[in-house]
């Protein structure tokens, strides 16, 4: 899907399962060190992206059936963050409207999930979701 | 992944090295839970080697922590550094249980 702002980005579309993680990985990481970005933020961008492209592929499509996920990365015009836009044709879902767990509680009252996106937020720099044309999209920035 | 693991004393020692995510959380959990399905009751898990850990990693730490509390167990961790390190801190996770800075001062505590 073709959005404003994404001439600088490259892309790449595969099925949504888990089946599909270690490709989409390849390709950002690889766009990543092209882009020069520091080994440090590379490893914040593999775990973003894991946590963000599992919680659509659990989320946006019902069970059984299967769309396809489209990821694509590169610098901001402006060159001071690496964008990385993930989105999905399936049921809309806000991943930022969810309530964040209290990682404060110890392990008995601990909720097992629900984790993934608290991650995703603290190790990114900005979070941004939209539903645009029948799309998830969801942007995630890094300054570098 | 990988995981390799023995007794020492009371203790399970299971040293992991790798990537701890989506794909190889089950194979994780599985290994551990072999033990505890054994009647193991104390597992100090070494993340010495472990390069990257996401949510689906975390996750079985919680519920290795929940299957071992209901047999009055122990969960003891040693070998945090890196990203793992702070994801562990960003989750909160580093202060449910007692991390350590090595697998020898993890295996003590259990003695």
């Amino acid at each position: 899907m073709k959005l404003q702002n994404e001439s600088t980005l490259t892309w790449l579309d595969l099925p949504a399962r888990i089946e599909s993680l270690a490709q989409f990985r390849n390709f950002v990481l690889e766009c990543a060190g092209a882009a020069g970005l520091p080994e440090t933020v590379q490893a914040r961008i593999d775990l973003v992206l894991e946590e963000v492209l599992t919680n659509v592929f659990n989320y946006s499509f019902e069970d059984g059936q299967t769309g396809t996920v489209s990821v694509g990365c590169g610098q901001t015009p402006d060159k001071k963050s690496f964008l990385l836009r993930v989105t999905d044709s399936g049921r809309p879902f806000d991943p930022l409207g969810q309530t964040s767990p209290d990682t404060t509680v110890g392990a008995a009252d601990r909720e097992v999930g629900g984790l993934g996106i608290h991650l995703a937020r603290q190790v990114s720099s900005d979070m941004v979701y939209r539903h645009q044309n029948g799309h998830n999209v969801l942007d995630i920035y890094f300054r570098t | 992944m990988e995981c390799t693991s023995h007794k020492e004393n009371k203790a399970v020692v299971i040293k992991v090295t790798g990537r701890l995510d989506a794909v190889t959380a089950p194979e994780f959990d599985n290994a551990c839970s072999t033990w505890i399905d054994q009647g193991e009751t104390c597992l100090v898990i070494d993340l010495t080697g472990v390069e990257y850990i996401s949510s689906a990693g975390l996750r079985c730490f919680l519920v290795l922590h929940k299957r071992l509390k209901a047999v009055s167990g122990t969960l003891d961790l040693s070998g945090l550094q890196g990203m793992v390190k702070e994801v562990f801190n960003i989750s909160g996770f580093a202060t449910l249980f007692p991390v350590h800075p090595t697998l020898e001062k993890a295996v003590e505590a259990t003695e």
